[in-house]
C-alpha cells in the first residue's frame, strides 16, 4: 500500500485541476450552453395553422385539431428534435433556451385558429389564416378557395357533367 | 411479390434466398470459410407480401468486409425450422432463435433454450406480439404462475449494481466458486421495433433509434440511416459522411471512459470513478457544441446530417477531446496499477481467443482475446475511409485487458478527430430521399463503442418499415457471460459482467430509465410482470 502512496496523491492532485463541477444550483443558476436543443415557443402571430409541424413530429407532441384548428404543444412528450422548427413553412417556430422544463400542465401552448367557413354549405374546412397565406403567396385573390373540399368537388363534378352534356348536345346538332 | 434485393451487393451485402430443404447446406457453404461466423437472425412476418413466415440468418465475414443474408421460408401452418445451433454453437444464434420464437412463434427444432426469453413467463401461449395480425390491447398475464419458480441460488439483479439496468443472473455456487448461471433479462422489453412498424414514417425513425440507448444512441441513428440509405440507394454527401464518423468518434470516447470508470466503481474505488467522468466532461461539452445536447444528438436523417460543423467548431471540439482523453486515459492508465485495483481485475474472467471466435464476442471484447475485428476498418462506412488508424489487439482475454484496450481505443479515436476535423469537406449536408419503395431490403453494420451493430430494414407501405431489426453488439456479447462466469470467483461476477461493458438498454430495446438508483433490492417477479 505504501509504495502506491505518492503517485496515488499526485495523481489526485492532477484529477482536481481543471473546470469545477459543483455549484450551488439552483442558487447559482447555470447559464444555458449556446446552441441548446430546448422546447419550443410557437409564435401566435405567424403561424397559418397548416399542421406541418404536427405531421412532422415523431413524439405527436404538437397536434393540430381538424375540428376547431387548434394547435396544442406540451412540453411533456416533446424529444426536442426541432423537426417542427425545421418543417415549418412560416418560421413560426423557434426554440427557447431553456432546460427547467418539468411541467405539471398537460398542454404548455395553445395556438387558436379562426376557421373559415364554406360559402356554400357553411362547413368549416381549413383555417382562415392559412387561404390568406395562399392568396398572398400566389398573389391574387382566389375565390375558389372559399369552398371546402366537399363542395368543390361536387362543383367540379357539376361543372364535367355539364361540358359532357353540352359537347353531346352540339355532336347531336352536328350529325 | 419479393423482396427487392438490388443494390446489396455493390454494398457489400449477399443475399440467398433458400428453402427449408437446403438452407442447412448453404449455411454449412458459408461457414466452410473459418472469417465467417453466424451474426444474428432475424424473423419477419411476410404473409402479407408471399403468404408465409420467414427466418433470416446474418452472417459477418469480418476480415472480408462482407455480409451474407440467408432467408428462410417458413410455412405458416407449421412454424418449424431446424435450428442452426448445432452447426454454430454460439450463445448468441439460441438467443435470436428464442427471440424469434417468442415474438413469432417459429420453433426451432434443436435449440437448447428453454423457457421464455423476451417475453415474460405467464405471457398467453399463443400470441406472438409482433406478428401482423397480433391482437391490440393488454394482455391478460397470469402472475401468480410467473411468480411461483422458486430457484435456489444467489441473485445478481434485477437492479444490477452497476448499471441500474433491470437484468438477472441467478449465480449457482459451490463453495465461491460459480458453477451454474441462469439468466433472465428482458424485463423491460418494449417492442421498439413493433412501434417502429406501427406508428412511425421512416424519416422519423431516426429519433426512435437513437432513444435505444442512452450511451451510444448515436450508433444506432447512424446505423439505421445507413441501412435506409442502402436500401433505398441514397449516398449521402461526403461531409455528412465527415459529420458522422466526427459524432460516432466522440461518442467512442465518452462510452469507453464512462466504462473504466464503471469497472473502477464496481471494485470499489469510486475516487477513481468521480475522476475520470470529470475528465469525461469535457467531451459531453464538445457534443453539445455540435448538436444542443449532452446525449440523444438528433442529429441524423436518412441521407445526411442536421448539424453543421464549422472550422471554430472543429477546433473546440479537438481542444475538448484532446484535453479529456489526455487526462482521463492518464488517470486510468495510473489508477489501474493500484494493487487493489489491478489485483480485481488481472487474470479476471479470462476468455481464450477459440471460446470468444464460437460464442460470437463482438468489439472491444473480442479485440481483448486476440481477435482481430473492426467494422471501421474492415467495411468502412461514413468517413472512416478516409483516415489512418490503428486496430489495438490484446491477447490476455481477462477484464483487465479489457479495461487497458479500451483506453487504446479512445487515443486512436482521438487521432481520428484530428485527421477528420483537419479536412473536413465543403458540401451539402443532405442528400434528398426523393424515390421511396416498398420492399427494398437495407442492412448495414457499424462498430458501436462494445462492438458490431447491426440494422436489417424491410421498407413497407406508406412510407412505414415492414421490418426493422436492430442487434445491438450487447447482444451477442451477453450471452456469452454465463459461459464466462463458471469457473470465477463469486465476488469476480459483477467485475467480469461490467469489463464486457454491457448495455442492457441496447439489447432489450427501451428507453433507460434511470429509476431507483443503487438500491439493491430483489423486486418480485410478480410485481414486474404486473401491468
Amino acid at each position: 500500500m505504501q509504495d502506491s502512496l505518492l503517485p496515488r496523491l499526485a495523481a489526485y492532485r492532477e484529477a482536481a485541476e481543471g473546470r469545477a463541477t459543483i455549484r450551488q444550483y439552483p442558487h447559482q443558476p447555470l447559464p444555458p450552453p449556446p446552441g441548446l436543443r430546448g422546447p419550443i415557443r410557437i409564435d401566435p402571430g405567424k403561424c397559418v395553422g397548416c399542421g406541418a409541424c404536427a405531421t412532422a413530429c415523431p413524439a405527436k407532441t404538437l397536434t393540430l385539431d381538424r375540428s376547431t384548428y387548434t394547435l396544442r404543444y406540451s412540453i411533456a412528450r416533446c424529444i426536442y428534435c426541432l423537426l417542427c422548427m425545421e418543417t415549418c413553412p412560416m418560421k413560426a417556430i423557434d426554440t427557447i433556451p431553456e432546460y427547467e422544463v418539468l411541467v405539471e400542465e398537460p398542454v404548455t401552448q395553445v395556438v387558436e385558429h379562426e376557421p373559415a367557413t364554406c360559402t356554400k354549405c357553411g362547413s368549416r374546412y381549413a383555417p382562415k389564416r392559412l387561404l390568406e397565406e395562399v392568396e398572398r403567396r400566389v398573389g391574387r385573390k382566389l375565390p375558389h378557395l372559399r369552398t371546402c373540399p366537399a363542395c368543390k368537388l361536387e362543383q367540379a363534378a357539376l361543372i364535367s357533367a355539364m361540358r359532357v352534356l353540352r359537347s353531346r348536345q352540339r355532336l347531336g346538332r352536328s350529325r | 411479390m419479393r423482396l427487392l434485393t438490388g443494390g446489396l451487393k455493390e454494398r457489400g451485402v449477399e443475399y440467398i434466398e433458400a428453402t427449408r430443404s437446403n438452407y442447412r447446406k448453404v449455411v454449412e457453404e458459408i461457414l466452410a470459410d473459418k472469417e465467417c461466423r453466424l451474426s444474428t437472425c432475424l424473423a419477419y412476418d411476410g404473409r402479407g407480401i408471399d403468404g408465409s413466415l420467414h427466418v433470416a440468418y446474418i452472417f459477418t465475414c469480418h476480415r472480408k468486409g462482407r455480409h451474407v443474408v440467408v432467408d428462410v421460408s417458413v410455412d405458416p401452418a407449421t412454424a418449424t425450422l431446424d435450428s442452426l445451433y448445432p452447426l454454430t454453437g454460439s450463445p448468441a444464434c439460441t438467443w435470436c432463435e428464442a427471440e424469434a420464437r417468442d415474438l413469432y412463434g417459429i420453433r426451432f427444432r434443436g435449440n437448447p433454450w428453454r423457457g421464455r426469453l423476451v417475453l415474460p413467463d405467464g405471457w398467453p401461449e399463443n400470441l406472438h406480439p409482433m406478428r401482423k395480425d397480433a391482437p391490440r390491447g393488454r394482455p391478460k398475464i397470469r402472475v401468480e404462475e410467473a411468480a411461483r419458480r422458486p430457484r435456489p441460488g444467489i441473485p445478481l439483479g434485477p437492479y444490477h449494481p452497476a448499471l441500474h439496468e433491470p437484468e438477472y443472473f441467478e449465480l449457482h455456487v459451490i463453495g465461491e466458486r460459480v458453477v451454474g448461471v441462469y439468466y433472465r433479462g428482458f424485463f423491460v422489453y418494449r417492442g421498439i421495433e413493433k412501434l417502429a412498424e406501427d406508428r412511425f414514417g421512416f424519416m422519423q425513425v431516426p429519433f426512435l433509434a437513437e432513444r435505444i440507448c442512452g450511451i451510444c444512441g448515436y450508433v444506432h441513428s447512424t446505423t439505421y440511416c445507413m441501412a435506409v440509405e442502402n436500401a433505398l440507394g441514397v449516398e449521402p454527401p461526403e461531409k455528412a459522411k465527415y459529420i458522422r464518423s466526427v459524432l460516432l468518434e466522440l461518442e467512442r470516447i465518452h462510452s469507453h471512459l464512462l466504462c473504466t470508470a464503471a469497472i473502477l466503481h464496481t471494485v470499489g474505488y469510486d475516487t477513481g470513478f468521480m475522476h475520470i467522468m470529470h475528465a469525461r466532461e469535457e467531451v459531453m461539452d464538445a457534443a453539445e457544441l455540435v448538436t444542443g445536447n449532452r446525449k440523444t444528438y438528433s442529429a441524423n436523417t436518412p441521407g445526411g446530417v442536421r448539424v453543421d460543423v464549422d472550422e471554430s467548431m472543429a477546433r473546440a471540439i479537438l481542444e475538448k477531446a484532446e484535453r479529456a482523453v489526455s487526462k482521463g486515459v492518464k488517470l486510468a492508465r495510473e489508477y489501474v496499477e493500484l494493487g487493489e485495483v489491478k489485483s480485481r481485475l488481472e487474470e479476471v474472467g479470462v476468455l481464450s481467443r477459440e471460446d470468444a471466435w464460437k460464442w460470437g464476442a463482438l468489439g472491444p471484447v473480442a479485440r481483448a482475446s486476440g481477435i482481430d475485428i473492426d467494422m471501421r476498418r474492415d467495411k468502412p462506412y461514413a468517413a472512416y475511409g478516409e483516415v489512418e488508424f490503428e486496430v489495438p489487439v490484446m491477447d490476455e482475454g481477462d477484464a483487465l485487458a479489457r479495461y487497458l484496450l479500451r483506453l487504446e481505443e479512445v487515443e486512436q479515436s482521438l487521432h481520428i478527430l484530428r485527421q477528420l476535423l483537419r479536412s473536413m469537406p465543403s458540401t451539402p449536408l443532405r442528400s434528398e430521399v426523393t424515390d421511396y419503395e416498398p420492399l427494398r431490403v437495407g442492412l448495414a453494420a457499424s462498430e458501436a463503442p462494445r462492438g458490431e451493430c447491426l440494422h436489417y430494414v424491410i421498407t413497407g407501405k406508406g412510407k412505414k418499415l415492414w421490418r426493422w431489426k436492430i442487434r445491438s453488439p450487447t447482444y451477442n456479447n451477453l450471452a456469452l457471460v454465463p459461459e464466462l462466469l463458471i469457473g470465477n470467483a463469486l465476488a469476480d461476477a459483477p467485475v467480469i459482467l461490467m469489463s464486457i461493458d454491457p448495455c442492457f438498454s441496447c439489447t432489450d430495446r427501451v428507453i433507460v430509465v434511470d429509476a431507483e438508483k443503487g438500491s439493491r433490492r430483489r423486486v418480485s417477479l410478480a410485481r414486474l410482470a404486473a401491468p
